[in-house]
Order: C-alpha cells, then sequence, then structure tokens
C-alpha cells in the first residue's frame, strides 16, 4: 500500500506550563486504511509521548475519541486521512468545553445534564423480580431504538452554536436520552421528565439549528427529538389545562 | 483548564450554520413586512388620498428595493422552515415517521396552492 506523509497540525495546551493553546505540527505516513486516531497514536508512540488524547475501542462505539478534525466534529477512529480535503489536518479538541489539556475536554457539565433527565427506567412500583423481565413487542422496542444508540460521544454538543453560546442549555444528547426513556412502553417517567426539561434552558432553549443531527455519528437525529419533545410537552401543558384532574400522560 | 470562547464569525464557518443565521434574520424581516402591511391598513382607512400617496410611495425604486429583500428573506424564512417541518414528529401521529422530503414537498404544494387561492381571490375580477 502507497505510504505518503500528511501534516497534521494539532492543538496544544499544558496547562502546567503553557499561558494559552498553541499549535504543533507533525508529519506522519499515511496509508489508505489510516484513520485519524492512528495518525495521533503515531505521534505518541514515535514523535511526541507528551501529546494527549482519549480513546479506548477504535471501532466507534466508546464514544471517547471525539475530536474537531478540520473544524468539524468527529469520531477520530471513524475518519480515514484519505478522504481529508486540504493538505493539511487540523486537529482541535471538541469545541464548546473547557480543554483540560491538548485534545482532552472536561465534561462534568454534560454529566450532569444527562443525570438530570434521569437515563433509567422509572417505575412507580417495581414488579418482583420473580415476575421476570418487562416485555415488549417489536414495533414498541422501535419506538425508542434510534435514541437508544446514542454513546454519549458529545459531537452534537461540540456542533450545538446554541450551547456554545448558552452553556446552560441542556442541549442534543440529554434530550435525545430523555426521549428515549420517554418513548419506552416500560417507563412511566414522561409526565416527570417532561416537566423537568419543559423549560427555558432546556428543550425551549433549542432554536433548531439541526447541526447535531449531522455531526451525529450513530444517526439518533436528537435535533427530531427535541422538536418532538416540545410537541410532547405541548401537548402535556394543554392537558393540565384542560383536563387538571387527569396528570400522567 | 482553558475554558470556552465562541469565535467571532463562527456562523461563516459553517454553510449550514450560515443558513440557520438567515433563516433567524429572515423572521425580523417578516415581522418587518408585517408592520408594512399594518401602515398600508392605516393609511387605506384615511381615505383615498392618504392611500394613494402611500402607494405612490411604495412604488418608488428605493421602497421597491426594501420590499424585494423583505420578500427575499421571507422565502428563505418559510423554506427552510418547511424543510425542518418533518422532524418535528412525535412518532404516534403516523405509525412510521413521515420522511422530512414528503413533508417539505406537501408543505410547499399547500403553500403554493393557499397563495394561488389569495391571488385569485385578490386579483381573480380583474
Ligand atoms: S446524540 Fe449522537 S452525537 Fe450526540 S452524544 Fe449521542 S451519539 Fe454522540
Ligand atoms: S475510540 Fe471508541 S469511538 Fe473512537
Amino acid at each position: 500500500m502507497a505510504e505518503r506523509e500528511v501534516v497534521f497540525r494539532v492543538h496544544r495546551y499544558r496547562p502546567e506550563s503553557d499561558r494559552g493553546p498553541t499549535y504543533q505540527d507533525y508529519r506522519v505516513p499515511i496509508r489508505d486504511d489510516t484513520v485519524v486516531l492512528d495518525a495521533l497514536n503515531h505521534i505518541k508512540d514515535t514523535l511526541d509521548p507528551t501529546l494527549t488524547f482519549r480513546w479506548s475501542c477504535r471501532m466507534g462505539i466508546c464514544g471517547s475519541c471525539g475530536m474537531n478534525v478540520n473544524g468539524t466534529p468527529v469520531l477520530t477512529c471513524g475518519v480515514f486521512v484519505k478522504d481529508l480535503r486540504g493538505g493539511v489536518v487540523t486537529v482541535d479538541p471538541m469545541a464548546n468545553f473547557p480543554v483540560l489539556k491538548d485534545l482532552v475536554v472536561e465534561f462534568d457539565d454534560f454529566m450532569r445534564k444527562l443525570q438530570g433527565v434521569k437515563p433509567f427506567l422509572i417505575r412507580k412500583e417495581d414488579a418482583p423480580l420473580s415476575a421476570g423481565e418487562y416485555r415488549q413487542t417489536p414495533e414498541q422496542v422501535e419506538a425508542y431504538r434510534q435514541q437508544s444508540m446514542c454513546i454519549n460521544c458529545m459531537l452534537c454538543y461540540s456542533a450545538c452554536p446554541v450551547y456554545s453560546r448558552t452553556d446552560h442549555f441542556l442541549g442534543p444528547a440529554a434530550s435525545a436520552i430523555a426521549y428515549r426513556y420517554i418513548k419506552d412502553s416500560r417507563d412511566e417517567g414522561a409526565d416527570e421528565r417532561l416537566g423537568r426539561i419543559s423549560t427555558k434552558t432546556g428543550i425551549w432553549e433549542c432554536t433548531f439549528v439541526g447541526e447535531c443531527s449531522v455531526v451525529c455519528p450513530k444517526d439518533v437525529d436528537p435535533a427530531a427529538a427535541i422538536q418532538s419533545l416540545k410537541v410532547l410537552a405541548s401537548m402535556r401543558h394543554m392537558r393540565r389545562i384542560l383536563m387538571p384532574k387527569s396528570a400522567s400522560r | 483548564m482553558l475554558p470556552w470562547k465562541r469565535p467571532a464569525g463562527w456562523w461563516l464557518r459553517n454553510p449550514r450554520y450560515f443558513l440557520f443565521q438567515m433563516r433567524e434574520v429572515g423572521g425580523v424581516f417578516a415581522a418587518l413586512y408585517a408592520l408594512v402591511l399594518l401602515w398600508q391598513l392605516r393609511e387605506f382607512s384615511q381615505g383615498e388620498l392618504a392611500y394613494a400617496t402611500f402607494l405612490a410611495f411604495m412604488g418608488t425604486p428605493g421602497m421597491f428595493v426594501v420590499n424585494a429583500v423583505m420578500f427575499a428573506f421571507v422565502l428563505v424564512h418559510a423554506i427552510t422552515w418547511f424543510a425542518l417541518i418533518g422532524k418535528a414528529q412525535p412518532v404516534q401521529l403516523t405509525k412510521e415517521p413521515i420522511p422530512w422530503q414528503k413533508a417539505f414537498a406537501g408543505n410547499l404544494v399547500a403553500w403554493v396552492g393557499i397563495s394561488v387561492v389569495v391571488l385569485y381571490l385578490i386579483f381573480g375580477g380583474l
């Protein structure tokens, strides 16, 4: 396989010594099957062991290798260098998050928001273990399958200009995951979750840019989930006005 | 830790961000145009002379350009929203979600249809 060299312009930031971020160039030998993450590992293994970045599975499922490559948020294990345009490949940490070091961002904010939507089945009363598992038909699974594919990679947050400006916004993935549980026939927490996220800093902060769905590597379509949540929240609101007695969905 | 700072001109870095900004700005122009319509109504209620003055003013080249710009932005606003409408479908409305292309086309057709009816009602008698 033919090899050639490509220049990688990599964002560096060492909090103990650097005042601000800088870029460092590395020449990396590339083959047709080299992905951006391979190139970063090549840099770390042979050129500069101080370069810091996150990764684990190398197969697009752990969601930890997200970075901005040539300005676009991607999973670096899923992007072939040969498919990138331009002579230089620029690698930045994911936008919209504080940077801890080099290409590593701090995402406590996302974890808090994820916890806030209660990403687990809520039951008014748990069935006893002896009753076995909660059963679902294939159609009932299909109702939330798309959103359940989320791997928490946060590329959608990195792409969202609303989150970029106002980081109190609940954001795409946490909303999509709330929707995933609301649509789950085993779950009984729809009313509670809708009440929680139907706020100005929740789903109503979204102005429907739609870029989250463009960058999502798992086709979760968080933009669609948020708009559907807006419809559900409005219906809940109307129901509360018209039929105050019957809460829940 | 290096805090996040949004770069100036972020919306010029990606054509989809740019289109989004145009859609939002289009909302402002749509509101402005509504004001023009209200103004027109007011002049209309003031009698023939006032209305003729209003129409003459609207016919000047400057106002023609302003109207053309407002119309262009209103078009961008409407069409970009039609393109997004298919996304807001809680699945229970239909068994299978309608693909966005169909929702987009359906809205365009309805829009053109209603516009034709309105135009016919206004100019049909001429
Ligand atoms: S919704 Fe998509 S882009 Fe966002 S965290 Fe989940 S998998 Fe990643
Ligand atoms: S390394 Fe796991 S998703 Fe890329």
